[in-house]
């Protein structure tokens, strides 16, 4: 147990795959992929791993109880253990402190005189930091690994008026996709709402970050893009329904074809950029260039917006209705919400640590009444040097209050 | 020639200062270190030298690169090592601690001799004269370095914490004179490459959205992490972590109790003793981590003077095909140097060069890779080097696709002439090097 909580171990295993790391990056331009799936299918690696999060979770056991024990030792209810402070000395006096009380306070000490101890302290511990921080880590630590272990994905595109894949909820259908600008948002302007409905999963309007969890799975929307309803008749081509064809023409400017299946046909649409300076995904007014192509010539082109026809030469093409959709992963993560947990534990531990570390560390200082004398011990959390030099000088005082 | 003076006045520099602080540190050891140093430095460039002149290909230099990041890497675990114990700056100088061990004066000495010697001939390469003089000269200034020694402050401790520090960083340095032994650019390619995998696996991870979500401004924030100066940046803070652990390790370092003593202007002078000595100890790791410093600018500002020749340009036939005749002029596409082309077509620009490699294969490559920003190649001696990331690609793998290699185009060629279809030419230049960029940061 004293060696798994030991200092040394988490940086131990840590450098033990840093050189990993090393080594594959000598002989692969994909290292940190193939390291990932190196420790995927290596379980000693796995439990190298495991070593990490046991370390510092027993770590932060441990700074617990030595806080407590500090804390219930200067308020007199231990005897002395060794480990706790910094330095320790017993001086041969009768102990006898009756200015070394107003000396300390004067230096900015907290006094507490109790029988038999006094004892003195300034600043703000760092313990809850230090504990913040190791268990804000052990979490990090076991969301990756169960995230390199156990996450499970699958993509497919979600249509408006389609179902949801038959992993998630084939009841549930997707009732709209919300594309809008928000200036005054920090760090993500365009947000995305999926409205989806029905099924198991209910009236749900799943957004964007933090994503949106449905049956167990994550939404992670990734790239947006149009399916329009394309109706075409031309001379000699066998009269077909108008069908929906999904299409990757976001951003306006992305091109992407309309194969039609058994003709010579292929028709190139993009977005086009909005006159406006709207995004016509948000408000929702489109218009496509197209380009046909028969047999590798262009035949036709030119611009045609949404609920148009164009017609030459026999050739009609129709956009009638257009449908948003996004293409999308679902995925399966039981390490995810460890990180998140762990981003907010260090975070905390970040904004209260580093202030007190700067301003006020902690300083503490003992005198207790023994058989032998009085033993003094003190332990600073910053600032060693400006404290030691208090306590010597406390020391001097005690020895000169003997002599006098 | 004056590329070549400065590298030998250059190299002698930091031997002399390797064989100074060899002698500082066992000085205990008499002539010992000295004359082994010597002895290593001799037999390292008299072996160098023999393999270059058998082989002179780059697995000679390759097998010192690996030797060389070898010694960074052991070094970087001696300084955690050091940073995690700690140093007790009363009772630990290298002379005091080793008197009656000559053995490690010794084998210290002639590694570190065979090494430096090694890395010297290496830099200079296949120049006879300036081998012999360098090495009759860094003989001579290790055997010198006893006596020289002793002219040196008494004061300037060369501790045992420092001591593996300043011996790397000298050899680092040495390495850093020749781009075939550079450290440091492959390293910010690497430290480069370990970052944009980095965030991009934690973006995924965390399921952030994409770009067109966020704000530009954002954006941009984050397109910094995927440009070229993040590698620079990273790669620093890696060259100079061993230099910071053992500053933070003598900084930290516990100084001796005197709770014992009830005299506070004795207990003062004692402490002020102690920190003097502690500073004295920062002067060898404050030194070489100015050596680093030079190191990395030698890295980025190579002597050597790169072939990059004007690219001719060039017209297709009305079948929009290319033809360079081999030899026109003062041209020869098989002298063994790269040519470089440029063709217009539509609005783009084409370059690209052809280059007969060693093994009498004539190759004809973009004038680009296919993850970097374009900015061209230069052929140096035995390699060409990216002009972006400042990688070297050695000649005889030039035509072969990946990583940082030119992107290598079919042509066909006849005794006269080379003749390239300029539709393929032109699609693979807008598939890879104008493709390029598209990512936040612009290419690699």
């Amino acid at each position: 147990m004293t060696v798994l909580a030991a200092r040394a171990v988490t940086p131990l295993v840590l450098g033990v795959f840093l050189l990993i790391y090393i080594g594959i990056a000598f002989v692969s331009d994909e290292a940190l992929v193939t390291l990932m799936e190196l420790i995927r299918s290596k379980p000693l690696l796995v439990l190298l791993a495991a070593l990490m999060p046991a370390n510092l979770a027993l770590r932060a056991a441990l700074e617990a109880r030595d806080a407590v024990r500090r804390r219930t030792l200067l308020r007199g209810g231990l005897p002395v253990e060794g480990g706790l402070f910094d330095a320790e000395v017993v001086l041969p006096v009768a102990g006898r402190w009756e200015n070394l009380p107003d000396w300390l306070t004067a230096r900015g000490y907290r006094v507490f005189p109790r029988g038999e101890q006094l004892s003195a302290r300034r600043g703000l511990p760092l313990a809850p930091a230090r504990v913040l921080f190791l268990l804000g880590c052990c979490c990090l630590v076991i969301g990756v690994i169960l995230s390199l272990l156990m996450r499970a994905s699958f993509r497919t595109t979600l249509i408006e008026g389609e179902p949801l894949p038959p992993a998630v909820d084939e009841r549930a259908v997707v009732q709209r996709l919300i594309l809008r600008d928000d200036p005054r948002a920090l760090v993500l302007e365009r947000k995305l709402v999926i409205q989806v409905g029905g099924g198991m999963v209910g009236e749900r309007s799943l957004r964007l970050y933090p994503p949106g969890r449905v049956s167990g799975y994550f939404v992670y929307p990734r790239y947006l893009g149009l399916a329009p309803l394309v109706a075409v008749s031309a001379p000699g081509l066998a009269a077909r329904p108008p069908a929906y064809y999904t299409l990757m023409i976001y951003p306006p400017g992305k091109e992407d074809a309309v194969e039609l299946a058994g003709t010579p046909y292929k028709i190139w649409l993009s977005l086009e950029s909005p006159t406006t300076g709207v995004d016509p995904l948000v408000s929702g007014e489109m218009a496509l260039r197209f380009r046909v192509v028969r047999g590798g010539d262009v035949a036709f082109e030119g611009r045609l917006p949404v609920g148009e026809t164009f017609n030459r030469d026999g050739f009609t093409l129709s956009i009638p209705e257009v449908r948003k959709l996004v293409v999308t992963d679902f995925i399966r993560d039981n390490g995810l919400d460890l990180i998140w947990l762990a981003t907010f534990l260090l975070a905390g531990a970040f904004i209260y640590g580093v202030p007190v570390r700067l301003f006020a560390p902690r300083a503490e200082l003992l005198f207790r009444r023994e058989l032998g004398g009085v033993r003094a011990c003190f332990r600073a959390e910053g600032r060693e040097r400006e404290h030691a030099g208090v306590f010597h000088e406390a020391l001097d005082l005690l020895s000169d209050e003997q002599r006098q | 020639m004056t590329w070549t003076l400065a590298k030998v006045a250059l190299l002698l520099f930091l031997w002399s200062a390797i064989s100074l602080v060899l002698q500082r540190a066992f000085r205990a050891g008499g002539r010992l270190p000295g004359c082994g140093a010597a002895f290593g430095y001799a037999v390292g460039g008299a072996v160098v030298f023999a393999s270059l002149g058998a082989r002179g290909g780059e697995g000679l230099y390759a097998a010192l690169r690996i030797v060389g990041a070898g010694w960074f890497l052991l070094l970087a675990l001696w300084a955690a090592l050091v940073a995690y114990r700690g140093v007790d700056v009363a009772t630990e100088t290298t002379s005091e601690v080793l008197p009656r061990r000559r053995l490690p004066a010794l084998c210290t000495a002639l590694l570190a001799g065979f090494t430096a010697g090694a890395l010297s001939v290496a830099v200079m390469g296949r120049q006879p004269v300036a081998v012999v003089a360098l090495l009759l000269v860094g003989v001579a200034v290790s055997c010198l370095a006893p006596v020289t020694q002793t002219r040196m402050p008494a004061s300037l401790t060369v501790g045992r914490e420092s001591l593996p520090l300043a011996l790397v960083a000298g050899l680092l340095a040495m390495s850093a004179l020749s781009p075939r032994l550079n450290l440091f650019t492959p390293l910010t390619m690497k430290v480069m490459k370990f970052i944009h995998d980095l965030v991009h696996q934690l973006f995924e991870t965390l399921l952030v959205p994409d770009h067109p979500f966020f704000r530009v401004d954002v954006w941009g924030l984050i397109g910094l992490l995927f440009s070229r100066d993040v590698g620079f940046w990273g790669g620093l803070v890696i060259w100079f972590v061993p230099v910071a652990l053992i500053l933070i390790a003598l900084g930290r370092s516990r100084l001796p109790s005197v709770a014992h003593i009830r005299q506070g202007a004795r207990r003062r002078s004692l402490l002020a003793g102690y920190v003097r000595e502690r500073n004295r100890r920062f002067l060898v790791p404050a030194g070489a981590g100015i050596v680093l410093g030079l190191s990395i600018y030698t890295s980025l500002n190579p002597m050597v003077e790169y072939w990059d020749p004007k690219p001719l340009a060039v017209t297709a036939n009305p079948q929009g095909v290319i033809v360079i005749a081999k030899k026109a002029g003062e041209l020869d596409l098989e002298d063994g140097r790269l040519h470089k082309f440029t063709y217009s077509q539509g609005g783009t620009n084409v370059r690209f060069f052809i280059l007969m490699r060693p093994d009498a294969h004539l190759t004809a490559v973009l004038d680009a890779c296919s993850i970097c920003q374009p900015e061209g190649y230069g052929q140096g001696e035995g390699t060409v080097i990216c002009y972006y990331c400042r990688t070297l690609i050695p000649i005889e793998t030039v035509g072969q696709p990946g990583g940082c290699n030119p992107v290598p185009f079919p042509f066909s060629g006849s005794p006269e002439a080379v003749t390239i279809d300029s539709r393929t030419l032109v699609t693979t230049w807008e598939n890879t090097a104008l493709a390029v960029g598209k990512g936040p940061g612009g290419g690699k």
